[in-house]
């Protein structure tokens, strides 16, 4: 599936020069794209910055614009090229003045608890039942009882803690999009 | 290649702790900018990021951040709309897993009750017979005495419906402690029936008057039932009366939402704002009410309001 792009941003051009030098298959090309945007997001956001999916796609834009001019003669890491246009969009960021932090509008931001309980059930349904019971379980303790009930799952299914932690992070994975999706259906019948 | 894209030194272990440093934003700048370099270029390293980072969500939920992290995790860390949303997810689902949790601890408590019974008719007959028999004698004995001691007492007052106490307007020079516990007599419970349900539904309703300081001695305490269809009434004293219509917020302490509600109307001469929620959704603990009013397209803030809630 194609990454998802603000085009009016970038030329589709270099979009799409910026894909096949990541890689020749568009779809693994893409995979790489998403993969290097959300690192890129986690680096700003740990460099305290109050926008950081807003520099990780000027990063991004910017090393497609320059590809045309280093794509056959870059050899190194493009990891360590991204990288390196990051620091160079951190250090301009640093230099503005500073912004309020982003206004974020109430009804995006509200989460009505009852809609989600509602959708997360619903959603929950499309596991399987072992899954579903995992999961459900993972959550299901806090404080100490959960440090415990989490190393007892562990021993159970023969696996570390965070391998536990892993599958259970990929199960909310696919559980996210199912919930984001319902809760949208839910808002458009209010 | 320059100072700061100079890969990490081979072999630099990276803990656990580190990593929830480095999302909390307070590690120091060379260890950081060695982390950006291997989450950038190491797949290791970028799917503990993730694990780590989902986490740290979880601890939030439960409680189990201090205080300090708290405050980071809420500025630094909740920067991303990716983790807004895992945040949601996470505490809806801790949630509903409590619930669940709770449901399956009292049905297998009537389980294993209702198992001792059928073992002890099972095994030893006689024994389970004779104390069936001596429950219903007792029965028996108790309906009887009811029986007996109502018939013999004097007729009381003809029955009268009780109504909810009127709405009281405090004076002038009260503090807000005081209003609050003049016009809330005790939290009152009434049960209505409603149409999908056959046993009584509890509903709490507790009198709120927004407050400028929130302090030990003056927030009002709520008992929230804990039935499924419960609800807690939520009444909002208006400073000042305007028919609204009007938004309201309920939050957690820690500014998580719990339910919104919009276009509500003030009621009673537009000095009330009630806002009903199911007792299920407000769990231990301090809560917050955000009240705000849409005028000309503007959205105005009318006031905030303090609860304490406390699980019957």
């Amino acid at each position: 599936m194609p990454p998802r792009r603000k085009i009016h941003v970038l030329a589709q051009e270099d979009f799409d020069r910026l894909l096949a030098w990541l890689d020749e298959d568009r779809e693994r090309a893409g995979i790489a794209y998403e993969r290097i945007r959300r690192r890129l997001v986690t680096i700003f956001a740990a460099r305290n910055c109050a926008i950081p999916e807003e520099l990780a796609d000027e990063t991004i834009d910017r090393v497609a614009r320059r590809v045309s001019d280093i794509g056959q003669s870059y050899t190194g890491e493009k990891a360590a090229y991204f990288f390196g246009v990051a620091n160079n969009v951190h250090h301009e960021y640093l230099k503005r003045p500073s912004q309020p932090e982003p206004e974020r509008e109430l009804t995006s931001e509200v989460s009505d608890r009852e809609r989600t309980h509602n959708c997360l059930e619903q959603c929950l349904k499309r596991f399987s039942p072992d899954l579903r019971q995992m999961i459900l379980r993972y959550y299901a303790q806090e404080k100490q009882a959960k440090v415990h009930l989490h190393k007892q799952m562990a021993e159970e299914l023969g696996i570390t803690i965070n391998t536990l932690r892993l599958r259970v992070l990929r199960l909310k994975e696919k559980l996210k999009p199912c919930v984001d999706r319902c809760l949208e259906r839910t808002d458009l019948l209010k | 290649m320059t100072e700061e894209t100079r890969p990490p030194t081979a072999g630099s272990v990276i803990s656990d702790e580190e990593l929830r440093s480095y999302l909390l934003c307070r590690l120091d700048d060379n260890r950081r900018s060695e982390i950006d370099q291997l989450l950038l270029a190491d797949n290791r390293v970028a799917e503990r990021v993730e694990v780590a980072e989902s986490q740290l969500i979880d601890d939030y939920v439960t409680g189990d951040l201090g205080s300090g992290d708290r405050e980071l995790f809420s500025r630094s860390f909740l920067t991303t709309d990716d983790r807004r949303q895992e945040l949601r997810l996470s505490s809806a689902l801790h949630e509903y897993a409590g619930a669940s949790t709770r449901g399956n601890v009292a049905e297998q408590a009537r389980a294993s009750w209702f198992a001792g019974l059928s073992q002890l008719f099972s095994s030893q007959p006689a024994l389970g017979w004779a104390a069936a028999g001596s429950f219903a004698v007792l029965l028996l004995v108790i309906g009887l005495t009811w029986l007996l001691s109502t018939r013999n007492s004097r007729p009381g007052p003809p029955l009268v419906k009780q109504e909810p106490p009127p709405a009281i307007s405090p004076p002038p020079d009260s503090t807000p402690a005081e209003i609050a516990r003049a016009s809330q007599p005790s939290p009152s419970v009434e049960s209505k029936q409603t149409p999908e349900s056959v046993a009584p539904v509890a509903v709490v309703t507790a009198v709120l008057v927004s407050g400028t300081l929130r302090s030990e001695g003056e927030m009002t305490r709520v008992a929230v039932p804990r039935g499924e269809r419960d609800l807690v009434r939520l009444t909002l004293t208006l400073e000042s009366p305007s028919p609204g219509p009007y938004q309201v917020e309920l939050l957690t302490a820690g500014g998580q939402t719990v339910a919104v509600r919009n276009n509500l109307k003030a009621q009673a001469n537009q000095t009330i704002v009630i806002l009903e929620v199911p007792a299920r959704l407000i769990h231990g603990g301090d809560y917050q009410v955000k009240l705000s009013r849409r005028i000309d397209g503007q959205t105005e803030s009318v006031g905030r309001y303090y609860f304490r809630a406390a699980p019957e």
